[in-house]
Parts: C-alpha cells; structure tokens; sequence
C-alpha cells in the first residue's frame, strides 16, 4: 500500500543530513549548532527496505534518459515507482529496465529483494562484476543481465536460484568457467552464455542436456565435459 | 598575524629586562639571571613544541608534508594551522581539511603542553588515538571528526579534565564509553556519532552537569539508557538514535528541563512513552520512530507546549491520540503511522494551526474524519490510508490550498470526492483508492497543473471522464480502474504527454480508443480492459516505443491488429483477448523481441499462425485460444525454449503438433477442439507420419473428448501482474 509521504518526507532521517558533525569547519557558534536543528525537517530515505535497495542501485546508475525519475525514496514503498512491480503485499517481483541507456556498477543490495522474481537489466551499459548475493533471489524466475559490459565470473552462488528458469548473460565480457553447480538449477530452461571471454568446459548434467550449442558460442570453451574422457575443467 | 605576535612578545620580554634592570640593580642580577631562566625556559619550551611537530611531519606521506612546507624553521607561530599565545608558545593547531595522511603516534603530546585547541576533522588520519594525548592538560577544544581513527579511546584521554567540546565522530573507533567519562566535567558539547562504540552507556554519565549536546548516534551501544541522565540539567539535544539500545526510556527524562532534541529511535527500546514527558517544556523535536515502545501516547504530552516536530512511527503503540494534543499549537509534524493505534481523530486536531504533515496511515483508526480539519490550513500533506476509517472524506480540505499529497486509501470512506479538493490546485499526490466513493468524477475534479499521481481505482465513482484531463501537464499516473465511469474517453488525454500509466479499466467506458492516445511518448502501460470500446484498435499506439504492456481485452473492438503494433519494440505483455478482432495475425508481431506474454484468444483471427512468431525467443504464455485460426503449427516453434504455457484450443488447426517443451506436460485442455492436430498429448491422436507442413496431408481428426466449457481464462492485469482468475473480479490493490 503505498501512501506517499511526499512533502516533507515520511520520516525526518538519522543518516545522511542531520549530523550535527556537519559543523566540521570547526566554527563553533550557536548557529553551528542549530543546524542539525533545521535539518531535521529535510526529507530521508523511508524505513522501506526494498525501496532503500533498489534506492541504492539508483545511486551507483548514470541515467541520462531520467527512467529513474519516479524513483522517489521518501515515499513509503517503491510500489509505484515505473520499472518496479510489486504483489498484493506490496513486495517488489519485477524490476524491468532493459535497453533504458542506464550504465555503471551492479552493487549486492538488490540481492535483498526476497520476492524478486524478473530481473531485467538487458542491453545497457552496465559494467563491473555481477554481485554474488544476488545468489539470495530465492524466487527469481528470469535473470537478463545480456548485452551490457559485465566482466568478472558468473558467480558459484547463483546455484542456490532455485527457481531461475531464464538465465541470460550473452554478449558481456564475463571470464572464468561456467560454475558446474548451475547443473543443479533443475528449472533453468534457457541459459545463453554465448559471446563473453568464457573458459572451461562446458557441464553436461541437469538442465544443461538440453541447451543448444549456440548458448555457448563465441567464448573460450574447451568443449562440453566427456565423461571419463575430458573431465570438468575447475580452473582456467 | 602570528609573526607580529611573536614581535610584541620579544618587545614585551625586553621591556619588562630593562624596567627591572633600571630599576632594582641591587636584585637586578638575580632578577634578571631568573628571567632570563624564564625566557630561557619559554625559550626550550618553544623549541620542543617545534621539534614535536617537525617529528610528527616527517612521519606524514609526502602530499601532507608538502601540504605542510611552511613548516620549516624555528617560528613555529607562522606556520601553517598553528596559533600562538603572547609568550610564542603554541595555543591551537588547526589542520582541519586538509588531506593530511598518516598516525597521531610520532605526535609527541608531552612536549605541547599549552595546546587549547587541536582541530583535526577531515582527514585521513588512521591508527589509534595515542594515551600521549592525556598530556593535553588545558585542552578545551578536541575535534578529530571524519577520519580513519580506529581502535579503543585511551584510558589517559579521559583525564582531559579541561575539554569543553570533543567531537570524535565519523571515525571507526571502538570500545565501549568508560564510567571516567565522568572526569570531564567541563564538557559541552560531545560527539562520539559515526563509530563502532559498544557496550553501555555508563551511568556516571549523569554526572556531566555542564552537558549541552549529547550525540551518540549510528553506533553499537547496547543496554538501557541510564536513569541517571536525568541529572544532566545542562542538557539541550540528546540524540541516542540508531544503536541497539533496550529496556525502556526513563522517566527520568522528564527532569531534562532544557531538553529540546531528543532522538532515540532505531533502537530496540519497549515499554510505554513516560508521562513525565509532559514536563518538558522547551522540548521541539521529539523522535522515538522504529522501536517496539508499547501503551497509549500519554495524554501528558499535551504539555510539551513547544513541539514543533513528533515522530513516534513503527512501534507497537496502542489507544487512541489523546485530545490533549490539541495544546501543541507549535506542531508542524505528526508521523505516526505503522502502529496500532485506534480510535477517532480527535476534533481537538483543528486546533493545530501549524500542522503541515499529518502522517496516521498504517493503524487501526476508526470513525469519521473530524472536519474541524478543515480549520488546517497549512496542512502540505495528509496521509490517512490504510486504516478504518468511515463516513465521507472531509469536505473542507485544502482551505489554506496547500495540501500536496493526500491519501485515504484503503478505508471504508463513502461520499462524494471532497469539494475542497475541486479548487485545491496545490494538489501533486492523491490517493483514494479501494474506498466506497460514490460521486459523479467529473464533478469531483477540478484543474491540477501539479498533479503527477492520481490514484481513485476501486470505488463506485460514475459520470464521464472530464476533457480537462488533459491539462494534467504533469501527471504521470492516472488510475481510475474498476469504477462505474461512462461515457468515452476524451481524446484531451492524448495531451497529458507526461503520462506513463494509464489504467481506465473495468469501468463502463463506451466509444472508441483515441487514436490521440498515440501523443503519449512516455507511456508505459495502457490498460483499458473490461469496458465496452468498440471500433479498431488505433495503429498510433505503434510509435509509442516505450510501451511495455498492453492489455485491452474484454471490449467489443473489432478490425484487424494493427501491423504497426510491431513497432513497439518495448512490448512485454500484448493482450487483446476477449475481442471481436478479426482477420489474421500480423508477422509484424514477431518484431517484438520483449515479448513475455502474448494473449489473443477469445476473438475472430484468421488465417495461419505465422511460423515468424517462433522468433520470440523470450515469449513465455501464449494464448491463440478460441478463434478460427487454420493451417498447423510451423516447426519454427519447435525451439522456442521459454514457451511454458501455450493454449490453441478451439480453433481449426490440423497437423502435428511442434515439439515444444510447453506441449510434452500439457494436457488435452490446451489443444482440443481443433480440426486435426495430432501428437503426444493424452487424448489426442498420435500423427500417422512425421510431421507435415502445410493442409496437403490428410490427417485423421482429433478425438473430441466431452465438452465442458469451464476452461480458466489466463487473465492478466495492468502494471505486469498477472494471476488466474474469473474476469469482472474486484483488482487487487498494491
């Protein structure tokens, strides 16, 4: 149920603004003192934590088409916020910003989204490694993070997403193996790792029987896993 | 300055040599041999002072010493930061903001003994604060603020006995504050905000009589606030906020008669609100939100006649507001919401003339809104929502036209939309969905140039949608969804080009779509379902490029799908279901690469199912059912890996079915009633050959298995949710 707290805010913050440590200029005056005062009345991120999530993810994104421009913090939660679904009890599911020209770092808050289930960052120009406690989204369905500048390895983590069933990370620059706990993804039913820096082979168990070859093309890889022949490669 | 000082000082020396040599020649000799002792000594003295900090540069990185290249010589009163007294013995040593790097531990204290002031805030100092530091006997000012310190505070530090002011704060210091804190008798002002301190607060604290602020928050302390701090008569700001603090806020408080800041909350504080508090007369902002405090708010607090701020939100607080609250002419802020508190608002509330937030939503309040509210004219923002509220929304409201955000969402309000609101053009915010609100709209609405949200879904609004929509020129949300709105809609909306979310649904809306619609370039969402729109669906919605769902199902539109639909390269959800749309389905379809959901059933489509609509390599639900679609399924669907629900029932396919993973766990709901499909399915007919293409092979006709109609409908609501249900269902609010 979200009710905006829009004027003055929701709530008068305990971080950032009103620190009476501001007078750090060492002027030590009455009206040095008294300005956390009057601070006291400026707006501060609602006690919401999903929306101090995704609030935080805001931070760390150059936006120059403004699509985060409904993102306002100080209302109490980010249900109505454009790009973010939320379910009848108010619990972010979806956070859909693919191809919106955001660019900069993932960072590990979004992996506090409990009820996350479509995850889409697709075709932006999002760099930095991908975070290894989104590993918590416990009841992510769809992950697109493809056609960004992604580097780093696809984190081990990512086998606790019990219930991922779309899986797409092509056209980044991610490195390293495919973690050969993905097998255990028993709903995975697409996973397209293809154009990145990849290493390894590729696992042949679980979900991985059935995906095509194209979902690993243009990478690095030494060929899938021959069992008894060519092991599984746990470093390169 | 410091070099003039050092001048008058030498002249004063010497003047004072001769008067005393002129004037006494017999004690001259010893006289003057002790004050040349005494310029000796001051002499050594500033000798030392210079060689402690030149040790100390030294042990700085190079971009400090460089910062520090006045430092060099022996006139140390000329440098940098440093301050004399009139005898050239170093007073304050002021460096704040000034990128120094490195320890306080090559700082040799002992040879400063007459620093007052030491300002070190802003920095990158790391490494612990050295007990070299309990040698600063006359130091009154101490502010290390926003560095790298880390570790405990030496147990020498608190023999400081002179300090007036200590601000430690912004630092990763630890530890837990020690019962000598009591030493520090003269102190002021004390900051220890912004560290990793632990323990409790010691009890000695009430001791600090001369106490003026007292800041204390985002650490670690744990245990209850100490009784004890009822003592401390000197104290005017006491912020305690975002610890681990427990057990519940003493009565004590009350003694603080100075007290006009108080902050505790993000604690874990329980127990009820003290009485006492009415005692504190210059009390003005008072913050106790996000604990577990539990009880009635104290009819008591009438007294604190001063407060302009009140924030007791996300606690466990029970019982109605008092009417006492009436006293607080000052209040300009009431928050508190997500408790469980009851009751009626008091009438006493529209005695509050300065009260420009009051924020109750979230609790168990009950009865009718007092319309002495009216009487508020600087109220900017009134949430009421999501409470018990009864009866009809207070006429009178916006009298001062101030009020910019207003929600009484989630109530059991009744009544027309207020007339207050009609001229109220302040208005950025409303909220009053899922009430009984029964009034004609367009009466209720008057002209908002500042409006971005208007939310009135789920009510029993009627009359038609006003053309004056469309000088919303900031709106951004407009959801009138589930009323009994009639009439058309006004191509005017066309021009509220700001607007992303437009949900018209499940109302009684007659007329066509307006092909103006396709002004709105921002426009995210359009959802018109459940109406009775008739003619085509505009091909102008083609050049909305960031429309991502879709949904106009259940209207009695007709004409084919526009092709130009596959321009919205966005498309996440298209649902046209429940329809008369005729003719065949677009190839253009397949350009939608977004495409999650894509739901046709239920009208007159013709025509093959065009094998391109295998390209939509992200499609997840796709619904073609109930319509008179013919020819078989092209094997380009046979890779489509993200199907998982696929319905083509009733329609006049034939041949085989694609080997799609949505087909191998699907039942025969999803296929019968066509004219020959054949496969794996239980109940279907296993194909005779392999799969064939096209009508030329005879194929022998599916087995028709009963005929019971009751087939679930994949029904799927505005802004991306979706669940099964029967249509004309009350929609979920959120």
């Amino acid at each position: 149920m979200d009710l905006g707290c829009f004027d003055m805010g929701c709530i008068s913050g305990f971080s950032p603004s009103p620190s009476p440590s501001l007078c750090k200029m060492g002027l030590f005056s009455l009206s040095c003192l008294l300005l956390p005062v009057f601070l006291s009345l400026s707006p501060a991120l609602s006690t919401n934590s999903e929306g101090n999530a995704l609030h935080a993810l805001r931070t760390r994104l150059s936006d120059p088409n403004n699509v985060l421009q409904s993102w306002d913090p100080t209302l109490v939660n980010p249900c109505t916020w454009f790009h973010v679904t939320c379910d009848s009890n108010n619990h972010v599911i979806r956070l859909d910003l693919g191809n919106s020209n955001v660019s900069g770092t993932l960072g590990p808050e979004l992996g506090q989204l409990k009820h996350l289930r479509y995850l889409e960052l697709y075709m932006n120009g999002l760099v930095g490694k991908i975070p290894k406690e989104w590993g918590n989204l416990k009841k992510l369905v769809s992950m697109d993070l493809y056609g960004n500048k992604l580097e780093g390895q696809i984190p081990k983590a990512f086998a606790k997403l019990k219930s991922l069933r779309f899986l797409r990370l092509d056209n980044n620059k991610l490195t390293g193996p495919i973690p050969k706990e993905l097998t255990t993804l028993s709903n995975l039913k697409v996973l397209d790792v293809s154009n990145n820096d990849l290493c390894g082979t590729i696992p042949v168990d679980g979900p991985f029987a059935s995906f095509p070859m194209e979902s690993f093309e243009n990478n690095r890889l030494n060929g899938p896993e021959l069992k008894g022949l060519v092991p599984y490669d746990f470093g390169c | 300055m410091a070099s003039s000082q050092k001048q008058l000082s030498m002249s004063f020396l010497a003047y004072v040599l001769l008067m005393l040599v002129h004037q006494m020649p017999c004690l001259a000799s010893s006289r003057s041999s002790s004050l040349a002792a005494i310029v000796g000594a001051s002499n050594q003295t500033v000798n030392e002072e210079v060689e402690a900090l030149l040790t100390w540069k030294s042990n700085l990185d190079s971009q400090s010493r460089s910062t520090l290249s006045s430092w060099n010589g022996s006139n140390a009163c000329s440098w940098r930061g440093i301050g004399c007294d009139p005898l050239g013995s170093i007073t304050s040593l002021n460096l704040s903001d000034s990128a120094i790097r490195g320890t306080l531990y090559h700082l040799n204290f002992s040879q400063l003994p007459n620093l007052v002031t030491l300002k070190l805030a802003n920095n990158s100092l790391f490494g612990n604060i050295p007990p070299g530091i309990g040698n600063l006997t006359k130091l009154t000012y101490l502010n290390m603020l926003q560095n790298n310190l880390s570790g405990n505070i030496p147990t020498q530090f608190w023999s400081l006995g002179s300090l007036q002011i200590l601000d430690l704060s912004h630092n990763n210091l630890t530890g837990s504050i020690p019962n000598q804190i009591s030493s520090l008798t003269n102190l002021s002002f004390l900051s220890l905000s912004d560290n990793k301190f632990s323990g409790f607060i010691p009890k000695e604290i009430g001791m600090l009589k001369s106490l003026n602020y007292l800041y204390l928050l985002n650490n670690r302390i744990t245990g209850p606030i100490p009784s004890s701090i009822g003592n401390m008569s000197s104290l005017m700001q006491l912020w305690l906020v975002n610890n681990q603090l427990v057990g519940s806020i003493p009565k004590e408080i009350g003694m603080l008669g100075s007290l006009n800041e108080l902050d505790l909350s993000v604690n874990d504080l329980n127990g009820s609100i003290p009485t006492t508090l009415g005692n504190l007369s210059s009390m003005a902002f008072l913050y106790f939100y996000t604990n577990q405090l539990s009880g009635s708010i104290p009819s008591e607090v009438g007294g604190m006649r001063s407060l302009i701020n009140f924030q007791l939100l996300e606690n466990d607080l029970t019982g109605p507001i008092p009417s006492s609250i009436g006293n607080l002419t000052n209040l300009n802020i009431l928050h508190l919401y997500q408790n469980k508190l009851s009751g009626p608002i008091p009438k006493e509330i529209g005695m509050l003339g300065s009260l420009s937030g009051l924020v109750l939503m979230d609790n168990n309040f009950s009865g009718l809104i007092p319309s002495t509210i009216g009487n508020l004219s600087k109220l900017t923002n009134l949430q009421l929502a999501s409470n018990n509220f009864v009866g009809h929304l207070p006429q009178d409201i916006c009298t001062g036209r101030a009020l910019q955000s207003f929600s009484g969402m989630d109530n059991h309000f009744t009544g027309p939309i207020p007339r207050g609101l009609r001229n109220c053009t302040s208005l950025i915010r409303v909220r009053l969905e899922d009430n009984q609100l029964k009034g004609n709209i367009s009466e209720g609405l008057g002209t908002y140039p500042y409006l971005v949200y208007l939310g009135l879904s789920n009510n029993e609004l009627y009359g038609e949608l006003p053309p004056r929509l469309g000088e919303y020129s900031n709106l951004t949300s407009l959801n009138i969804s589930n009323n009994r709105i009639s009439g058309v809609i006004p191509f005017e909306v066309g021009n509220i080009t700001r607007l992303h979310r437009l949900d018209l649904s499940s109302n009684s809306l007659v007329g066509e779509i307006p092909k103006d619609l396709g002004k709105l370039t921002s426009l995210l969402e359009l959802s018109l379902y459940d109406n009775h729109l008739v003619g085509n669906i505009p091909q102008e919605l083609g050049t909305l490029s960031d429309l991502s769902n879709i949904n106009i199902a259940g209207n009695n539109l007709s004409g084919s799908i526009p092709r130009q639909l596959g321009e919205c390269s966005n498309l996440q959800f298209l649902i046209l279901s429940r329809n008369g749309l005729d003719r065949s389905i677009p190839i253009e379809i397949s350009n939608l690469q977004s495409l999650q959901i894509l739901d046709l059933s239920q009208n007159l489509l013709t025509g093959e199912i065009p094998g391109q609509l295998g390209l939509l390599h992200k499609l997840e639900t796709l619904n073609l059912s109930r319509n008179q679609l013919s020819g078989s399924i092209a094997s380009t669907f046979d890779d489509m890996a993200s199907l998982t629900s696929i319905d083509i029932s009733y329609n006049e396919l034939e041949g085989a079915l694609a080997d799609l993973p949505a087909f191998r766990n699907a039942t025969i709901e999803v296929v019968r009633g066509n004219k020959g499909l054949c496969g794996v399915i239980a109940g279907l007919n296993p194909c005779a050959t392999t799969r064939s293409k096209g009508k030329n092979q005879q194929q022998k006709a599916a087995a028709d298995i009963g005929s019971n109609f009751s087939l679930p409908t994949l029904f799927v609501s505005c802004c991306g949710r979706f669940e099964y249900r029967t249509p004309k269902s009350k929609e979920n609010r959120g």
